[in-house]
């Protein structure tokens, strides 16, 4: 026999194994204690956030309107096919029904179903801008197509076409990088529109409205066991720009026109045709700083982005060579040659280097180096006016109409030579003041800040990037380049406009503005948007009277830069001041800027154009402008007449 | 044997009186609930109350009469007990999913069949100690039968059940039932020699391998069985049952170290090799991290919130949310009481299982023959771990494994096992209180 049941050590041992199993009963209890009654509110607040998921729906999105309500970007309905899930998994012969009926791939529709961006509990979406003939078939065959619907949602339409794309932005799907933790607070989702650039973006807040928000009580499954609408969708408020549209419209043909006739004008240098492949025109109130057009060309048509842009026409605007993405108003980083000089004649004349009534006597260059200058020879240290023409005695007012460089050259020297007095950047500052430098603070995003060269910059960016920049030092002939624009001085064409819309209004440097007011559907003002003063600039009325007649004397005097581009135009009832620019680019054709304003007696408009590898600021920036003045004052309007005065 | 003793005449024992009494409030309990759960859930007593009581007095009665015919002197606690907890799992499957009701319903009946079917077959339980090979082999054999290529049938990526003509069946819930019976039998037999050494070595006496050869190969391979159907759970049943009856057998504590060795390296290998092991150790420890993952956190912490939601006095039948639970009916059955019956309900329901694992060993203690006694202690284990398993698991206390609340769960084959089960014990019971006389009376009848 076995020692099992022999004596009592058998018993012990069931009563042993007794014991043990007892206790494991009672670790249960405790735990249970733990869990329901210990641990319980911590758990119920838990199950809270758990149990109800949110569904939202986008609320139709603001309107974007011109100063006038003219409706730039509007709201129209389109229709999305949606499938539930549930059927999609249970019935894919109804997803290759589907195929057949919208005409695209089995593949493509199944990768869609899987998209991970769409709520679990919401229809994922299909085909948006589907064929109301195809609507129709799906709800008479509703049979065949369990679980597919057809949805009527606002997506964005453009009254106007491409009109001010570059304004009014695009709207497309939130990328993870934006969908921040601040976002998500805001109640955006993984599949969320949102405005990506121009004043979309700036104004997401105000245009994107609210979200309808419904409670779903969903089961272990996700099963919707109840729903609860917590809050309705609420259309997004609406965005008056200072945008006149008609305006804008005009620009944009100007320098379309403006860039088609510079590509069949020649480059006496390289004696090709100007490439002329974009450019900018930008129109403002100096008076306030409104702007009322910015054009960039080429541009874009933001009716590619409604309803998803396809990665294939995505991708041909991101390689486009023209960056027809990018606000060249904001973006683009020009060298403005000589409508710089306004800039230099500012400082010259705060500083005390010229006065209006001085003359300086031009012989068509400045000798920087050791070596003997000549009017008609390239000498190295010798900076020449262009076409090596010497404009003989010049005051201010004359060296602007007809552009002297030799002038401001002298200016710049001085600048550096008598540094100990003007500090080493006096020019500089002056620069900066007038706003160049930095971004203007236009509401629009990813505005450019451009860059005024100076001592300490040189040094520093040597100091960094050596093999770059191989020279540390700043010289004589690095402020002589600065004075006329050249160098390394780059700015916005915005910048440039609303340093000449200082000098219009007498000194008062405003934040340019964009966008009038914000209202709600009702048309009842929620935000006015006042206009934005930054700072002021020294310009006493006597030298603002000399530099005036220099730049009235550019459009209207004989041998003003830009006469031939405005013969014609009524300069008595209509004064315009201005400056042409020719600014030379390393490896390629000169940009041709005109910047100006009118009337000249009392200003109400910047108008300035900025046109890439164009040639002369006479010939192809200013009868740019010039049409534009002429739709501004209500004149016909005639075809951009390139020039070939062949004046800077 | 008091009893017995104070009956000379053989009359029907007291027992059986106190049984049918049990019973009665058996029924009254769950009928109440039953009308509970539907006032909770819809507002009205349920439409089916009358036949629904009509249907569970009719099957406990025949139980109940079954008994009195062939085991009248069995404990009278078991079967009552079985009956309150079958009637509670009852009553939550159909206040969750009426078609398993029905089918629960079905099983329900099949399993007192088989209950009286066990007791008929099985008149004295030292019979059973002569088939002990071939109760090894239909252990094995039906924990392989899963393993076969038509019949056997992944759920849960756990390969435990066969299919037949479209009812599922998990045969490893039988195999449980008859290696306890072989291992009961085996260690009886070989009791002594696996008591003491039989080989020295130096000063010390040691197992000699080839008379444990037969109870490790058993062990191993249906130790590799569950690994390979990924059944976690019973893995770690049989194991505790097969070292606790070797322990209570041969009072070796070497044993228990023995044990303690072979489930670190079985754990570990586990752990290291099935992925299936690592998930279910990783959502154990990291349930929030892992609540979206499929196979993850979700089910323990909806469990979890059930309970919580619960509290002490619970819910209330019918009144809380146990539908949100994956596996509310199955696997995860008692978050859904807890949740809706509260602390108090979940702990009378850990005092039910209790009562009936401390019968059972009350039974091993009272047996005078080994092997009822091995018997006994096996069967009462395979109700304690099972339940401690899946409790713990529901509540986080261990990893979760899939298995099922005896008697509680919804589940055809685990209804039916724990009846034979249930039959087994209480002929066990019936064998050691029979008063010699009678036993000898019935004896002359065979004969």
């Amino acid at each position: 026999m076995s020692t099992y049941s022999e004596g009592p050590s058998a018993q012990v041992r069931l009563t042993v194994l007794a014991v043990v199993i007892v206790c494991l009963f009672a670790s249960l209890f405790a735990r249970l204690w733990f869990l329901q009654v210990i641990n319980e509110p911590k758990a119920q607040a838990a199950a809270q956030n758990n149990s109800v998921r949110l569904v939202y729906t986008p609320a139709a999105r603001g309107r974007i309107l011109d100063r006038n309500g003219k409706v730039l970007v509007d709201n129209t309905v389109s229709e999305v096919v949606t499938i539930s899930r549930v059927t999609a998994k249970a019935e894919p012969e109804v997803i290759s029904r589907l195929a057949l009926l919208l005409n695209v791939s089995n593949d493509d529709l199944l990768q869609k179903v899987k998209d991970p961006r769409y709520s679990p509990y919401v229809p994922v979406p299909l085909a948006v801008n589907v064929q109301p003939a195809v609507v129709v078939y799906l709800r008479e065959h509703q049979s065949e197509f369990p679980g597919v619907e057809a949805q009527a949602v606002a997506v964005r339409s453009y009254p106007y076409g491409t009109v001010a794309a570059n304004i009014l932005g695009y709207v497309s799907q939130i990328s993870g990088q934006e969908l921040t933790a601040n976002r998500k607070r805001q109640g955006y989702q993984a599949d969320d529109q949102i405005g990506k650039t121009g004043a979309e973006s700036a104004y997401e807040d105000a245009l994107r409205g609210r979200p309808g928000v419904t409670k779903l009580q969903v089961d272990s499954k996700g099963r919707v066991l109840d729903r609860a609408v917590a809050q309705a969708p609420v259309q997004g408020h609406d965005v008056w720009l200072s945008i006149d549209v008609n305006v804008q419209k005009l620009a944009e043909e100007s320098l379309a026109q403006g860039l088609a006739a510079a590509k069949f004008n020649i480059d006496k240098g390289t004696g090709k045709n100007y490439p002329a492949p974009g450019g900018a025109v930008v129109v403002l109130n100096p008076q306030n700083g409104e702007v009322v057009a910015l054009v960039s060309n080429p541009t874009y048509n933001p009716q590619d982005f409604v309803g998803g842009i396809s990665q294939a026409k995505f991708a041909q605007y991101l390689n486009d060579p023209g960056h027809p993405l990018n606000d060249r108003t904001i973006q683009g980083l020009y060298a403005p040659g000589s409508t710089f000089k306004l800039v230099t004649a500012v400082a010259g004349l705060q500083t005390g280097i010229i006065n209006p009534a001085q003359y300086f006597n031009d012989r068509g260059y400045l000798q920087v180096g050791k070596l003997t200058c000549s009017a008609r020879f390239q000498v190295a240290g010798c900076f020449t006016n262009d076409n090596h023409q010497a404009y003989g005695q010049v005051n201010l007012s004359r060296a602007i109409t007809v552009s002297s460089d030799a002038y401001f050259y002298q200016i710049g020297a001085t600048f550096w030579n008598d540094r100990s007095k003007y500090g080493v950047d006096g020019l500089q500052n002056v620069a900066r003041q007038l706003g160049f430098a930095s971004t203007t603070g236009i509401p629009l995003p990813n505005e450019a800040a451009g860059r005024i060269p100076d001592p300490a910059s040189r040094a520093k960016e040597h100091a960094q990037y050596p093999k770059v920049y191989t020279e540390g030092n700043w010289f004589t002939g690095d402020s002589v380049n600065t004075s006329i624009g050249q160098g390394e001085v780059a700015v916005t064409p915005l910048q440039l406009a609303n340093a000449y819309a200082t000098f219009a209004n007498g000194g008062t440097v405003w934040t340019p503005q964009i966008a009038l007011k914000i209202t709600d559907q009702q048309g009842k003002v929620l935000q006015p948007l006042s206009p934005i003063g930054r700072g002021h600039v020294d310009i006493q009325p006597a030298w603002r009277d000399a530099m005036m007649a220099g730049f009235q004397g550019v459009a209207a005097s004989g041998d003003g830069t830009a006469h031939s581009a405005f013969s014609g135009f009524p300069m008595t009832q209509y004064p315009v001041a201005g400056k042409t620019g020719t600014a030379q680019v390393q490896g390629k054709a000169p940009t041709s800027l005109f910047v100006s304003f009118a009337p000249a007696n009392n200003p109400q408009y910047v108008v300035e154009a900025v046109m890439e590898e164009s040639g002369y600021g006479a010939d192809a920036a200013a009868p740019v402008v010039r049409r534009v003045y002429d739709g501004l004052f209500n004149l016909t309007p005639g075809q951009v007449v390139i020039g070939l005065g062949g004046k800077d | 044997m008091a009893i017995a003793a104070a009956n000379p005449t053989y009359r029907l024992p007291a027992r059986r009186r106190t049984e049918l009494g049990l019973i009665v409030l058996a029924v009254m309990l769950t009928g109440g609930l039953y009308m509970l759960a539907s006032l909770g859930k819809a507002g009205s007593l349920p439409a089916n109350i009358g036949p629904f009581l009509g249907i569970i007095c009719a099957l406990l009665l025949v139980a109940h009469l079954g008994m009195r015919k062939l085991a009248p002197y069995a404990d009278p606690i078991l079967l009552p007990t079985a009956a309150l907890l079958n009637g509670v799992g009852y009553v939550f499957i159909a206040r969750l999913d009426h078609h398993l009701a029905g089918l629960q319903a079905l099983w329900t009946a099949i399993g007192i069949g088989a209950f009286l079917l066990t007791l008929f077959l099985v008149r004295h339980a030292r019979d059973l100690e002569r088939y002990r090979y071939i109760f090894a082999l239909l252990g094995i054999g039906l924990l392989l039968m899963p393993l076969l290529p038509v019949v056997g049938t992944n759920i849960n990526g756990a390969r435990l059940w066969i299919r037949l003509g479209g009812v599922t069946f998990q045969p490893g819930e039988l195999a449980k039932i008859a290696l306890a019976i072989f291992f009961a039998s085996y260690m009886v037999e070989r009791g002594e020699l696996l008591a003491k050494g039989t080989l020295r070595i130096g000063r010390f006496m040691v197992l000699d391998p080839k008379y444990i050869a037969p109870v490790l190969v058993a062990w191993g391979l249906s130790l590799m069985i569950f690994l390979f159907e990924n059944d976690l759970g019973s893995s770690f049943l049989f194991f505790a049952l097969f070292i606790g009856m070797l322990w209570v057998s041969t009072g070796r504590h070497a044993y228990l170290g023995l044990g303690a060795v072979l489930f670190t390296v079985g754990a570990t290998f586990a752990l290291k090799v099935i992925g299936h092991a690592q998930s279910r150790i990783h959502s154990w420890l990291n349930p929030w991290t892992l609540y979206d993952t499929p196979g993850g956190g979700y089910q323990t912490i909806q469990g979890w919130f059930a309970m919580a939601a619960g509290g002490v006095f619970g819910d209330g039948p019918g009144r809380g949310s146990p539908q949100r639970i994956p596996a509310a009916a199955t696997d995860f059955i008692f978050a859904a009481i807890s949740e809706e019956l509260g602390l108090l309900g979940g702990a009378a329901i850990l005092a039910a299982y209790m009562l009936m694992v401390g019968t059972g060993l009350r039974i091993a203690v009272r047996c005078e023959r080994d092997f009822e006694k091995l018997l006994a202690t096996g069967l009462s284990l395979i109700l304690a771990v099972q339940t401690f398993v899946i409790i713990g698991g529901v509540t986080r206390l261990i990893p979760l494994t899939g298995v099922t609340l005896p008697f509680i769960s919804y589940g055809g084959s685990s209804l039916i096992a724990n009846y034979i089960l249930l039959a087994l014990l209480l002929r066990i019971s019936n064998d050691s209180a029979t008063p010699v006389a009678a036993a000898a009376t019935d004896m002359t009848v065979l004969s």
